[in-house]
């Protein structure tokens, strides 16, 4: 049982106050969706996660570990996870050998036993493998695309190979960035099942996401960005009725 | 087998200019693996080959002894270059280790134990073809298998996308860092097998027209791919003997191939095999064209 807490977080790129003031937190096993217009801040909060952006104010914790003024990677290590708005896939990778990068974490093989042949090594390749393909699998990308270069697989495929590759972390923290976009209903129904799925196996899930339908069926509670402020947060019921939430981002519209 | 000997010893030095040279390719084709343009291995293939080729005169130490010396001195060299520079991207990492190299040759002017302009001389011949090609073999099997280490993913990865790569706890500068300490090393070899084979060696063998041959090895071979260096560097080294019947005008012949190759294997000759390789596999339709792009 891990949490993700955000503690009156700020981030100013010069003059700009991109987030101010945020304060909330993330449960395992739950998934809190991130919304807000565009430009709100959302991505930023993201990059914060993850150590691409120094919070200028407040802090990042999972648990008790300070995550903000850690490095990127050190911070992937400890197990948060994120996929990319716009995809960044390693492009001329296969689909299974950018799954096995994401397991990075989680190998523990010795690097010198390759040289000497070590049948461990072989096994624990053989298993990356294994793993990688049952992850592919499980997101959903058709199984003739698995030896692909990443660089020409359909859009659709490369979006849910990323979360394949996050998922190959074992995180404890994910961070979907837009996974919906660019999908069709049908697929968008298909990755509601997966998110669920994934917050079930205890990890913490946050979803940045447009697509409304998709926050307000899949998550647990709901975190309004607007203007890097943080609006409101509740149960997607609870937000979509709030008056500042229909104001600022809903337009005067009630939701579907 | 009559034919072999008599072959082996009217070519034997070009044999083992190509295997050196293939060392060299390999001290490159490390760090483009990691996706970064460092261009300093013939300075440090010049710095291990006057500390190996001053130890073996002053001491007659055997070569294997004054090689690894060498190449630890590269190496050295190499980490204190390398911890700052290989902070830096793309083409300015290329132009400080540019400026690297042309220091080392200043130096190497203007030092009295490197012989300043004139050079060394009297440097033991201890280089032997077996000498070379085995630690190719050995560098070609550990090439071979870094591929399957985390640390050989790791490389791979920051290749393709750094940032990613820090995304999923790898850390790019390490990974850098190593990349261009260990091509320090293995051009460091190059440089001593190169000194103990020439008895002779001068600041202008380790200039920038060198580490242009290198470059160019490793892009006509396939930047990324070590198998592509090797044969890039065979190539290279062997077209002027193959065009020696042209006479004047073989130099000509020699840059139509090179251009060639450029303009019609971008990726290099190992790149014409990778693709043909993937093309037997299931290729989805208009990834060709969306790889030309």
């Amino acid at each position: 049982m891990s949490v993700l807490h955000y503690r009156d977080v700020g981030v100013n790129f010069g003059g700009v106050h991109a987030l101010h003031g945020v304060s909330f937190d993330v449960q395992s096993g739950h998934v809190v969706g991130l919304i807000g217009p565009n430009g709100a801040g959302k991505t930023t909060l993201i990059n914060v996660t993850t150590g691409v952006v120094a919070p200028t104010t407040g802090s990042v914790t999972l648990d008790d570990m300070p995550l903000s003024g850690r490095r990127q990677y050190q911070i992937a290590r400890v197990g948060v996870a994120r996929t990319y708005q716009n995809i960044r896939l390693f492009p001329r990778m296969t689909a299974i050998d950018n799954v096995v990068v994401g397991a990075t974490r989680i190998r523990h093989d010795p690097d010198l036993g390759a040289f000497v042949f070590l049948p461990s090594v072989r096994r624990a390749r053989i298993e990356l493998q294994e793993h990688a393909r049952y992850l592919l699998h499980r997101v959903g990308v058709p199984r003739d695309e698995w030896d692909t270069v990443a660089s020409v697989m359909p859009y659709g495929s490369q979006r849910r190979l990323e979360i394949a590759r996050a998922l190959a972390m074992r995180p404890r923290v994910l961070l979907l960035d837009e996974p919906a976009a660019g999908m069709n209903p049908a697929e968008t129904a298909n990755l509601q099942a997966l998110i669920r799925s994934i917050a079930k196996e205890d990890v913490a899930v946050m979803l940045v996401e447009h697509d409304m339908p998709l926050v307000m069926g899949t998550c647990d509670q709901v975190a309004v960005l607007n203007f890097g402020e943080l609006i409101a947060t509740g149960t997607p019921a609870e937000v979509s009725r709030d008056p500042a939430v229909v104001e600022a981002y809903l337009g005067s519209e009630a939701l579907p | 087998m009559e034919w072999l000997v008599h072959f082996y010893a009217l070519h034997s030095k070009l044999i083992d200019q190509v295997g050196i040279n293939a060392i060299f390719a390999l001290s490159l084709s490390i760090t483009l693996q990691a996706g970064h343009l460092a261009l300093a291995n013939a300075a440090f293939g010049g710095i291990a080959a006057y500390v190996a080729s001053l130890l073996s005169i002053a001491r007659g130490w055997p070569l294997s002894v004054t090689t690894l010396i060498g190449a630890a001195a590269a190496a050295l060299v190499g980490a204190a270059v390398g911890w700052p520079v290989t902070r830096l991207r793309g083409v300015y990492l290329a132009i400080a280790t540019i400026g690297f190299g042309e220091i080392a040759l200043i130096v190497e002017n203007n030092l009295s134990i490197t012989g300043g302009a004139e050079g060394l001389s009297q440097i033991p011949n201890q280089t032997t073809t077996w000498k070379i090609y085995l630690v190719l073999a050995v560098l070609a099997f550990i090439f071979w298998r870094l591929r399957r280490t985390r640390a050989g993913w790791a490389i791979a990865a920051v290749r393709e996308d750094e940032h990613a790569a820090a995304s999923f706890g790898i850390d790019p500068t390490r990974v850098k860092f190593w990349t261009f300490v260990a091509s320090a090393a293995i051009a460091g070899v190059a440089g001593s097998l190169y000194a103990h084979e020439n008895f002779f060696i001068a600041p202008g063998d380790w200039g920038f027209s060198r580490m242009v041959d290198i470059l160019v090895y490793c892009v006509i071979g396939g930047a990324a791919s070590p198998w592509g260096a090797m044969l890039g560097a065979g190539i290279i080294s062997l077209l002027p003997e193959v065009f020696r019947f042209l006479h004047d005008y073989r130099d000509i012949v020699n840059g139509v191939v090179l251009l060639a190759v450029v303009i019609f294997a971008p990726q290099g000759l190992a790149g014409l095999w990778a693709r043909d390789r993937r093309g037997r596999k299931a290729t989805p339709p208009g990834a060709a064209e969306a790889q030309g792009s």
